[in-house]
């Protein structure tokens, strides 16, 4: 007998199989299954249109799945799409850029103003700085304007 | 590009069997009109348009890809 959560990542795998060929797109894929939902890893010759202009492909491609395969009244489920390790890559790459922006705050006594990002990333900023002595962060605007501002406080 | 649109489309709606897409071949641009049941709109658009934006970016590279554009158009 298969589990929910089984049966869930198999329908996940067959659309993502059926999706990419859809699009006539060069990419494999891996499942793997995690503690509370899947990750989705992208590889292959087209991994290049899939990360250009800040990963806005992968987004895309997590947003529709999230969209297609959300069960309200289920469990959690986190569904996360990776592509060479992009989502890690990027997570260290903003630690790094939100400890530097801050140093350069506290300097300052400036506000510093992020691009617009994705949720997920503007979460990686506010969790980096949540414990940084004199700055605070907030994020404003809406959509896809919306950008995290780091404050100097206290 | 008409097969992409309508597993999409399928996999987000409450009534599958209402969605139509339909392809209007150019010179230049492919139209893909994609039809779904009124109470369905919202969900292939998306808060914001987010959804109908992520099917359009898709749409977008699978294009570029093919040296060819590609338009969706949701109608209501």
């Amino acid at each position: 007998m298969k589990t929910e959560k089984e049966k869930r990542i198999a329908r996940v795998t067959s659309f993502v199989k059926e999706l990419l060929a859809a699009a006539e797109l060069d990419l494999e894929f891996r499942c793997d299954a995690e503690d509370q939902g899947m990750t989705v890893h992208l590889y292959g010759h087209d991994v290049g249109l899939v990360l250009n202009s800040g990963a806005r492909l992968l987004y895309a491609i997590n947003h529709i799945l999230n969209r297609a395969f959300y069960e309200p009244g289920t469990e959690a489920f986190n569904l996360l799409v990776d592509c060479n390790d992009y989502r890690s890559r990027r997570a260290e790459e903003l630690e790094g850029l939100a400890r530097k922006a801050a140093e350069g705050v506290k300097e300052s006594s400036e506000p510093y103003l992020f691009d617009p990002m994705p949720a997920s990333e503007r979460r990686i900023v506010h969790i980096t700085l949540a414990e940084e002595p004199g700055v605070m962060t907030e994020s404003e605007g809406s959509g896809l304007e919306r950008r995290v501002a780091i404050f100097p406080a206290g | 590009m008409k097969e992409l649109i309508e597993m999409i489309a399928k996999a987000l709606v409450d009534s599958p069997d209402q969605v139509v897409v339909s392809e209007v071949v150019g010179e230049q641009i492919t139209v893909l009109e994609l039809r779904v049941a009124q109470s369905d709109l919202g969900k292939v658009i998306g808060k914001q348009g987010r959804t109908a934006r992520s099917i359009r970016t898709l749409l977008g590279t699978a294009g570029m890809k093919l040296r060819k554009r590609f338009v969706l158009e949701i109608l209501e």
